[in-house]
């Protein structure tokens, strides 16, 4: 039995806007063991983002979390319920940025340009411990050094705008690695960089992790920074984990037909070329709508008529050791 | 394949003057395109791949004149003639424009929020010459269903559309005249996978529907390895290697397109994790690298590298690399 | 193979889209216009101001018929009347209509000041139509009809009288007519100048675009309201009452254009770099149909929201010059003109309600920001 580090439960965290409400994350039940990398995967709008928003309680109106839990399991202490504790609860500032961390899309802007990069790394280890200026600005230049950030002496007192888009995603990574967090969330943390950049970060990233035996939640949409990174995949859609398994397991045997589809509509090397490319017929529904049965149902190939578009949304149930699925077609094919 | 090229670039240089203080005074130059040559057939889909800042959107700009370069030579063959689009005065381009379009990466800015769909799309017909207004709206109907939308999404206005739809208005839009050459720019990196897919799909199907030569310009090379013939790589302003897929895909000449190739995460079960990876970033246009401008990542650099300035050569039959070291 | 994708590109993008769901169809080919107004609506206060505003300017427009007196009424032996009270109840009970005493004047012996009662003996309901002095409806139609009014023998001074005793609820809104225009009007000017100016200089760029550029900053870098008393003192007194509202529209103006001009010029600078201009020039539309279909449309909501925020500056403008005497000048009736008279120290302290149309000028300026306010958030309803 692995440990678990943070694990939801039931998480319903909806948007209430004039046109009706979005259940951007919409039941949602994950586990993030000790040390390991957790990856949600999904196109843009599935509730991804959201999730990783919830987990520090940083849903800002009109959005709420409705219902659910998200406990905490500090491995040398107690556990914290997350879900108990308001945006601006002094137990939860105390655990954001320190004990769980995040990194974000967008190098630029993440920084302020009006402090210097050392400053800012420094700023949440003063406000988190109570080290001296002096003993952080080594800290924050070891920690500089260790994320690669070449002359961090002198990069120290630089500005984000003097460094590449590369460089200041290493010191975003050092601004959140700076408190030694057991969980970083990394919030599609290699979107905006070039392939050659992206492979150094990720390189960086599974380092460090070793290195600071910490648990990183790594939200993307990309398939192929799942697979560099991932032990374990949740693949989400429409605000509802339909797929969830050890990576490799994912990759060579996806048994949701979404997961496939997915799989499948991704250009490869080695293909045939100009062969056709698999494609998910449609477009992800209008978020207001809800739609009964499988929410998958109207774009699926495998779509069965009174069984795939009845009742409540299928509940992932147990296909393989390490691999669970939310399909309605998968579970009769199982059970018969 | 007609042997005489529809596209020549000829040595196609862009260069942006970098103003500086109170009076503008120019004090330096971005080589965004630093003489640039290739030919594209007719019928055929030339992939143009770099990372952000190697003047890879430039050159496609340059090339269609939305953008006036500042050296070089772009000749283009319609009706038998050849005409240079670089030096071509905005009168000889006008009549010239029909024949090539673009389609633009950014399905948002791409379409003006404030016309409908059917102004869109109907603005090149209108602008060449089609006044008839049931004569245009008919054609839109057909370029609407050619690109899978239906006849009564061309009242609609750009925002009732996901951004996969709106990049097939934008496809409708660049198909309206019947062009010979589109210069896509990206046209799949703004879309969720499923959609790029489909996407792709419907570039390819028009292709051969119309006989369409492609330059298609995007970052990610499994993109661009799946609808192209040739691949062109290019860094920090000029071409580094130039193949068909199939070989630059089996045997990168050059050590950036190797690189390159090792750094695109692919979605299959890792075999090793330790690759050899790129050091250092991405050359600064402004500030290029004496020598070979790829020498100060390059993990095989010699010495000749940081002096001499490699030829783009021809390695193996239509197989071209700037590397002294390729063989 | 080649069948099975046939038919599945078609099918594919329509899902969402073909819902037939009325609402959500009409917004898809609602216009800029329309989502703008959509968009408008829910701005609570903006809409209010918006209502406010409309009853302003209505005011201005029937000023004669409001005005329970006109312009030209003045009765000396009512000199500073303090506003009359409406009252319900009197000594005979409670009454459905409204009436007003009548006035009783009394100077005081030792300090020679004139202080007024009400005659509780006299009572005169307000009428609804009444017929009042003989006016020039739009200076057209001779009517003499007052939406308000008392029977003769009464007085109807709701905010009471001024110097020469005027009614001065009846000058405010004579008043509004002057003050509420001339906000419209060195707008509209602005508008043509910033406009013509900003495009100029964004569509050529170059030195013209320098040129205008330093002639703006040098425009602007003179402090405002000393330029304006500068003009205003150069318009020649000779000039007639119209002349005079025309040249302060003017001198208002001068200043004015200028904000608008660069917001033209950086809107076209930027708006040019938008791939649908780029679009537009590819499949060969001349400049001046990029200039006309493509960069105006897209800014006009934000200049109009521009305009919209500048008029309390000019109203303000009227106000500040004509309360210093360098603007319009009696007899031409405006807001500024009747704060003149509140301008020392005594009048305030004894007339108070020779301030009221100072609280028309803040009313008015204060819903012109809100509902401003409300504008710029609708003037983009295609933010993502």
């Amino acid at each position: 039995m692995k440990n678990i580090l943070l694990s939801i439960q039931n998480l319903q965290t909806h948007f209430f806007l004039d046109e009706g409400v979005v259940r951007a994350v919409n039941g949602v039940n994950l586990e993030i063991p000790l040390g390991e990398t957790m990856s949600i995967v999904g196109e843009s709008g599935c509730g991804k983002s959201v999730t990783a928003f919830s987990i520090l309680q940083l849903i800002a109106s009109p959005g709420r979390i409705v219902s659910g839990e998200i406990v905490f399991h500090r491995p040398n202490s107690d556990n914290v319920v997350l879900t108990n504790h308001k945006e601006r609860d002094k137990r939860i500032r105390a655990i954001r940025g320190s004990e769980i961390a995040m990194i974000f899309q967008e190098p630029m802007s993440s920084l302020s340009p009006v402090h210097t990069v050392g400053n800012q790394i420094m700023e949440s280890l003063i406000l988190h411990t109570n080290l001296g200026k002096t003993e952080a600005r080594l800290q924050v230049i070891d920690m500089m050094q260790r994320v690669g950030i070449p002359n961090p002496v002198q990069r120290f007192n630089q500005y984000p705008h003097q460094m590449s888009g590369g460089l200041r995603q290493r010191a975003i990574i050092a601004m959140a690695l700076i408190c030694r967090p057991k969980l970083l969330i990394a919030d599609e943390p290699t979107t905006a960089l070039d392939v050659t950049i992206q492979a150094q970060i990720l390189q960086l990233m599974r380092d460090l992790q070793t290195e600071f035996e910490m648990s990183i939640l790594l939200i993307t949409h990309d398939l192929g920074v799942v697979a560099e990174m991932a032990n374990q995949v949740a693949v989400m859609y429409m605000g509802k984990i339909v797929e969830q398994a050890e990576i490799n397991e994912l990759l060579t045997n996806p048994q949701h037909p979404y997961t496939q589809a997915l799989l499948e509509s991704v250009p490869r090397r080695g293909q045939q070329p100009k062969a056709k490319l698999k494609v998910i017929s449609g477009s992800v529904p209008n978020p207001f709508e809800q739609i009964t049965g499988c929410p998958f149902h109207p774009r699926c190939e495998e779509f069965s008529d009174g069984l795939c578009n009845q009742g409540d949304p299928p509940v992932p149930f147990q296909f393989r050791d390490n691999q669970h699925v939310a399909c309605f077609i998968r579970e009769k094919d199982k059970t018969q | 394949m007609n042997k005489e090229p529809l596209l020549q670039v000829k040595n196609l240089k862009k260069h942006f003057p970098v103003k500086r203080g109170f009076f503008n005074q120019v004090v330096g130059q971005i080589r965004a395109v630093d003489g640039i040559s290739f030919d594209l057939h007719q019928g055929e889909c030339l992939g143009l791949v770099g990372e952000s800042g190697s003047g890879k959107t430039t050159v496609g700009r340059t090339i269609l004149r939305a953008l006036s370069p500042t050296d070089g030579q772009v000749l283009f063959r319609s009706d038998d003639q050849s005409y240079d689009l670089a030096t071509a005065t905005e009168d000889t381009l006008r009549p010239l424009r029909k024949h090539m379009q673009m389609i633009f990466q950014d399905p948002y800015s791409s379409l003006n929020p404030r016309m409908t769909v059917f102004d869109i799309i109907g603005e090149p017909l209108l602008v060449n010459g089609v006044s008839d207004r049931s004569e245009r709206e008919q054609r839109v109907q057909e370029l609407i269903i050619q690109v899978g939308l239906k006849p009564e999404h061309i009242r609609r206005y750009p925002h009732a559309f996901s951004g996969g739809q709106r990049q097939r208005i934008g496809i409708a839009r660049a198909l309206a005249l019947h062009p010979k050459l589109i210069v896509a720019d990206e046209p799949v990196s703004a879309l969720d996978v499923s959609v790029q897919a489909q996407v792709l799909n419907l570039l390819q199907e028009l292709q051969s529907t119309f006989q369409l030569t492609y330059l298609f310009i995007a970052h990610d090379l499994n993109v661009v390895g799946h609808i192209s013939d040739r691949i062109a790589v290019m860094y920090a302003g000029k071409l580094v290697e130039l193949g068909t897929t199939d070989e630059l895909f089996r045997q990168p000449k050059h050590p950036y397109t190797e690189a390159l190739l090792a750094a695109v995460p692919v979605p299959e079960p890792r075999k090793s994790r330790n690759r050899a990876l790129l050091s250092g970033e991405v050359a600064d246009p402004a500030n290029l690298p004496s020598g070979c401008v790829f020498h100060p990542r390059c993990p095989y650099v010699e010495d000749r590298c940081k002096t001499e300035v490699p030829k783009f050569r021809e390695i193996a039959t239509g197989h071209l690399a700037r590397c002294h070291l390729a063989e | 193979m080649q069948n099975q994708t046939q038919t599945e590109i078609p099918s594919t993008p329509s899902s969402i889209i073909s819902d037939s769901n009325t609402d959500k169809t009409s917004s898809y080919t609602a216009s800029q216009w329309q989502l703008m107004w959509w968009k408008f609506r829910k701005h609570r206060i903006a809409v209010w101001s918006a209502t406010v505003l409309l009853v302003l300017y209505l005011a201005a427009v029937f000023c004669e018929f409001l005005a329970p007196y006109s312009l030209s009424f003045q009765d000396t032996s009512y000199n500073y009347a303090p506003p009359q009270r409406l009252h319900f109840t009197s000594e005979s009970g409670f009454h459905l209509w409204p009436f007003v005493y009548g006035l009783k004047g009394q100077r005081n012996p030792e300090t020679l000041q004139k202080s007024y009662q009400e005659d509780l003996t006299q009572k005169y309901p307000i009428r609804l139509l009444a017929k009042g002095q003989t006016y020039k409806f739009w200076g057209l139609f001779k009517m003499d009809r007052h939406l308000i009014g008392v029977d003769s023998g009464g007085t109807l001074f709701l905010l009471g009288t001024d110097s020469m005793g005027r009614d001065l609820l009846s000058r405010i809104i004579y008043g509004s007519r002057i003050s509420l225009t001339i906000g419209l009007l060195g707008v509209s000017l602005s508008f043509f100048l910033g406009l013509s100016i900003g495009a100029i200089s964004g569509y050529f760029g170059g030195w013209v675009d320098d040129l205008i550029q330093r002639m703006i900053e040098i425009l602007r870098s003179f402090p405002q309201i000393p330029l304006w008393l500068a003009l205003s003192a150069a318009l020649p007194s000779s000039w007639s009452a119209l002349q005079i509202y025309l040249g302060i529209t003017i001198v208002l103006s001068i200043i004015g254009w200028t904000g608008l001009a660069r917001q033209v010029r950086s809107k076209i600078l930027s708006l040019r770099e938008e791939d649908f201009a780029t679009a537009a020039l590819l499949v060969g539309a001349s400049q001046t149909r990029i200039m006309w279909h493509h960069l105006l449309p897209s800014f006009m909501s934000h200049i109009i929201v521009s305009l919209t925020l500048a008029i309390p500056a000019m109203i303000i403008g009227e106000t500040s010059l004509s309360f210093l005497g360098l603007g319009l000048r009696p007899p031409i009736t405006s807001w500024g003109v009747l704060l003149k008279e509140a301008q020392n120290m005594r009048t305030i302290a004894f007339y108070p309600w020779l301030l009221s149309p100072a609280v028309f000028v803040i009313l008015t300026v204060l819903v012109f920001n809100f509902m401003g306010d409300g504008l710029r958030d609708a003037a983009d309803p295609y933010e993502r």
